[in-house]
């Protein structure tokens, strides 16, 4: 076993301990929102850097980008950033979000720093974030914890886990101390044909997440599916020479959500 | 390397760029320049608490009546002269311009006559009260309504008195342009009724000269300025030359240059003064007095009025007011100052061990034997203190200083212009008194928010001028002279007099914060400001003052318009409530009302639509004062037809202490109704209404932060979304956001 894999799971191992995350578990990615909300394997790079930090193997170098959400038909809106790179010592990647809402005069502020490494099949990745929480009343922060392995089966089959967990203080005058559940997904992605991919994805033993995503031509990529509250979700990646633009959509009685990311690869 | 830099500088610009996107005038001295109105009436009870400006005199062109807001024409006694020709021309010239005028007489000559005499078909403007028929001898009162025209009149021999009744003299000053007047002629014009006058553009307002219970109050509101032109006889000049002389008993005695007759004029035969204690003198300063000129007439007059010294140290103005024998009277002469009586206290204070030095900040105390009022003057570093315009009277002079005895005068005389010196040698005077005795702190559950003290003055001497009361939160504070270090709570006393020993002294703390138990001690200082040892420490418990309970709007309750009534249930011993409403839970920027208490709502109007929150203290009889009630919401719409839309509210936003929130709203119609909560990634996370179908009205529902798995949720932002679906297949979304944080 390679040192430096050796060295990244006695990392995940001690991290476990005490490591939980913020104040929301998941931050979905563009394209995870698109195919259902899957994240597990979907080994994604834009926002989804923040969840599954396997998904900066798959960067090419350097990538950069930015997201913006619209949420509840403009209820509350999320920003960020991101940037990631990768060498033979693995992935790096870091990022930025900010999620507002004005009637609460709500401010949450989220930092993440990832690496992740492939050894053979394997590949392994870990994630930290922290949060800090502003509001009318003060604020709190947090930090959170996301681990994740992929295993390719072989080249058109992959399974997957991510398990994230959080903790949060807030800093009112209680000093309250909240441990939230830890979120395990446990994913498997195949490709059905070499345009077509197909992903299956069980969150908390419960929960089931459907996607799928079929290449159009050499640029264009189309992804639909459901998420564990059946909610039906669309998305797409439109690609041209080193710009990759991202949009996802989901819709249900809280109204419309959409996310766009922009990136680079350089 | 340089990829490492490259990436790290695109991520800081990237960040950077992202966080970069998120009337009146003295009415004696502008009167009419004509007879026939008793300016007695004018001034006392018409033109000054009218605060109208009137302008007489010589006759103005009608070009600048615009300068004024109103034009009354009148006249004087029988037998003065009427307008001239080219006078009324110029009425007649200002009104069919659109102007209003008044004409106002109290004899059926004169004006009336001219209003006769040119009430023809050339006059056009004026043709209105030609056709209503005044005639000479006739009546001499008119109305003229906002078009000019004659809209009544009142008959010879008729009072206002008869007038009333109908309702329009006294009720409808305010719809109705009228100008009331009254004839003369065989009543009792010393007491008449006179006119009115007309108010700018669209209002007449009508005077009473004497204004009597009948009288509405609005009868006291009138225009800025008038001018009244008429021709008349002179009016008399006022005296000249007043010369007030005052004594060093403070007693003023006034002379003058008597008033010269004009010609034509009458007789002066009464002079009045006025007196104030201010520069303007006004006819609405005190009448002192009234001096009747007859063969014993003197122009002196000495002012028997002042007769406490404290009254002869004050400066007073005067200012005269002759009257003629038409009973005329002139504008207020000019006024004339009266000095005060003052003199000076001064000394030093030196130490008898060494007279050399003085004793700097010792305080000398000047009271005033008749008022006890009383004044401190601190030495300085050489020990000299000094009083500057003190009143001339008796007073007595005390000097303390701490450590030394208290040196008295008791009968110092002060001499107009006098300067008094009063040097002191302090004895040293180290002795301590003995600490107070018998010493409780109790808070009484009948008094609460009040802590009662109690205890006596210490027996033997030297007796306690003063005593010192000490509170703390920590009994420890108190201990081992640990309260020196402290402020006191307060200090009473005064160096007039010490504590008869052995009496008790009572004193209420309204201070405390009410819940919390407190820890007092007190001590006794002699005059000399020694501090005695303290009493013992004696502890209370501030019982809390009970909260008024809102009764309504109730938490959440939507409000219909922009009137909101809080209301909320008496609390008994209340001396006033005080209500807070601000547009946020904070309360800042609140608005601050206090009512008394004999009221238990308050009305808001002209609320702005929004959320407002509000809250109350009460206010006991003992100055204690509750803690603020539970902070309540409500929502207030000016279209009713959208609160049930638009109503829609979570209890708490923030979810801290609680298990649970409540969420609350209201229905304008039976309505199909889903309610869930989403997380920040559009994620259903617990739906908690699922299409039911609900009745117009107010619902709630409780969220137990749970999700559909009835798993704990991560604290953050969560969106409630409630929609509801009429039978017209309308759709109302509305979504509100709650933060866990817990």
């Amino acid at each position: 076993m390679k040192p430096r894999f050796l060295l990244l799971l006695l990392f995940t191992i001690a991290f476990l301990q005490f490591a939980d995350a913020a104040f929301e578990i998941e931050h979905l990615g563009t394209r995870a929102v698109g195919i259902g909300g899957i994240r597990a394997i979907a080994d994604e790079h834009s926002r989804g850097l923040i969840s599954n930090p396997i998904g900066a193997l798959t960067v090419n170098k350097f990538t950069a980008g930015v997201t913006h959400q619209n949420l509840f038909s403009s209820w509350a809106s999320l920003n960020g950033f991101n940037a990631s790179f990768h060498n033979k010592m693995g992935a790096f990647s870091c990022g930025y979000l900010e999620l507002s809402q004005e009637e609460l005069s709500y401010r949450e502020k989220l930092i993440n720093i990832n690496y992740a490494t492939k050894v053979r099949r394997l590949s392994l990745g870990l994630g930290l974030q922290v949060t800090k929480m502003i509001h009318r009343y003060g604020g709190g922060d947090g930090k959170s914890l996301n681990v994740a392995m992929q295993f390719d089966v072989n080249p058109r089959y992959k399974l997957g886990i991510l398990a994230t967990s959080a903790i949060s203080k807030n800093n009112y005058e209680t000093g309250n101390t909240d441990k939230k559940p830890t979120v395990i997904s446990l994913g498997n992605s195949v490709d059905i044909t070499e345009d077509t991919n197909f992903k299956l994805e069980i969150v908390n033993k419960t929960g089931l997440r459907l996607g799928v995503e079929k290449l159009l031509g050499k640029n264009f990529i189309i992804r639909g599916g459901v998420n564990e509250h059946s909610t039906p979700t669309f998305g797409f990646t439109l690609q041209k020479d080193k710009l990759c633009f991202e949009y996802s959509l989901l819709m249900n009685e809280g109204g419309y959500s959409s996310l766009l990311s922009i990136m680079t690869n350089l | 390397m340089n990829k490492v830099i490259k990436f790290v500088a695109i991520f800081l610009v990237l960040g950077i760029f992202l966080v970069q996107a998120n009337i009146y005038c003295e009415a004696g001295t502008k009167r009419v320049y004509a007879a026939g109105w008793y300016r007695n009436n004018w001034k006392n009870n018409v033109i000054t608490p009218l605060a109208i400006e009137t302008v007489t005199g010589d006759w103005i062109p009608h070009t600048e009546w615009g300068d004024y807001d109103t034009i009354i024409f009148t006249q004087g006694t029988s037998g003065v002269e009427k307008l001239t020709a080219e006078q009324f021309q110029e009425v007649i010239t200002w009104v069919s311009a659109g102007n209003s005028i008044i004409f106002a007489n109290n004899s059926q000559n004169s004006l009336i006559t001219s209003a006769e005499t040119y009430n023809k078909p050339e006059h056009a403007p004026l043709t209105g009260v030609s056709y209503y028929n005044i005639a000479k001898f006739g009546p001499s009162a008119i109305v003229l309504d906002n078009q000019h025209q004659l809209t009544n009149h009142m008959s010879l021999g008729e009072s206002v008195a008869d007038w009333k009744d109908e309702g329009y003299y006294y009720a409808k000053v305010t719809t109705a342009q009228r100008l009331v007047g009254f004839n003369g002629t065989g009543v009792q014009q010393d007491s008449g009724w006179v006119f009115a006058n007309q108010i700018g553009a669209g209002c007449v307002y009508t005077i009473i000269p004497t204004p009597n219970e009948e009288s509405p109050a609005d009868f006291l509101t009138l225009c800025q300025k008038a001018v009244l032109l008429a021709c008349g006889m002179p009016l008399p000049v006022a005296p000249t030359d007043i010369s007030p002389i005052r004594d060093n008993s403070g007693k003023i005695t006034l002379s003058w240059s008597p008033s010269l007759v004009s010609e034509g004029g009458g007789a002066i035969t009464e002079y009045r003064i006025y007196r104030d204690n201010q520069p303007n003198v006004t006819l609405a300063s005190e009448l002192v007095a009234t001096i009747e000129v007859d063969e014993t007439f003197q122009p002196m007059w000495e002012d028997t009025t002042l007769q406490s010294y404290q009254e002869r140290g004050q400066q007073y103005y005067y200012a005269f007011m002759a009257v003629d024998s038409h009973s005329f009277q002139s504008d207020l002469s000019a006024t004339a100052a009266a000095p005060a009586l003052l003199g000076t206290v001064k000394g030093k204070v030196v130490r008898t061990e060494d007279i050399a030095s003085g004793i700097q900040n010792a305080e000398a105390i000047l009271i005033d034997l008749e008022t006890e009022s009383r004044q401190s003057s601190f030495t300085d570093a050489l020990g000299f203190y000094k009083f500057d315009n003190v009143i001339v009277g008796e007073y007595k002079l005390s000097v303390r200083a701490p450590l030394y005895l208290v040196q008295e005068i008791d009968d110092l005389t002060v001499t107009a212009n006098a300067i008094i010196q009063e040097d002191f040698r302090l004895i040293k005077d180290e002795r301590e008194s003995a600490p107070p005795t018998e010493f409780e702190a109790i808070g009484p559950d009948i008094n609460p928010g009040i802590i009662e003290l109690s205890w006596k003055a210490p027996l033997g001497e030297p007796e306690a001028y003063f005593f010192k009361i000490y509170r703390t939160l920590d009994a420890a504070l108190l201990e081992n002279e640990n309260y020196k270090a402290l402020e006191p709570l307060k200090e009473l006393g005064s160096p007039q007099q010490p504590y008869p020993p052995g009496s008790l002294i009572t004193l209420n703390d309204s201070t405390p914060i009410t819940g919390k138990t407190y820890y007092y001690l007190v001590t006794a200082l002699t005059g000399s400001m020694v501090e005695s040892d303290p009493s013992e420490i004696k502890s209370a418990f501030a019982v809390p003052v009970g909260k008024p309970e809102q009764i309504s709007p109730c938490n959440g309750e939507p409000v219909e318009g922009s009137i909101v009534t809080f209301k909320w249930s008496a609390i008994s011993n209340a001396k006033s409530y005080i209500l807070q409403y601000a547009d946020n839970p904070e309360f800042h920027n609140a608005i601050k009302k206090t009512i008394a208490a004999t009221q238990t709502q308050f009305v808001q109007s002209n609320v702005i639509e929004g959320k407002w929150f509000w809250r109350l203290a009460v206010v006991l009889d003992s100055d204690a004062q509750s803690d603020f009630s539970t902070t309540y919401f409500s929502t207030v719409s000016a279209d009713p037809e959208n609160v049930g839309a638009a109503f829609f509210t979570i209890t708490p936003e923030y979810v801290m202490d609680n298990d649970y929130a409540t969420l609350t709203f209201v229905l304008n119609q039976p309505s199909v109704v889903s309610l869930a909560v989403y997380d920040p990634n559009g994620r259903l996370i617990k739906r908690i209404i699922n299409k039911q179908q609900l009745n117009n009205g107010i619902h709630s529902r409780v969220w137990t932060l749970m999700d559909e798995k009835d798993l704990g949720l991560p604290n953050g932002l969560y969106m409630v979304c409630l929609t509801m679906e009429d039978t017209a297949n309308n759709v109302v979304r509305v979504r509100k956001g709650v933060v866990l944080y817990k």
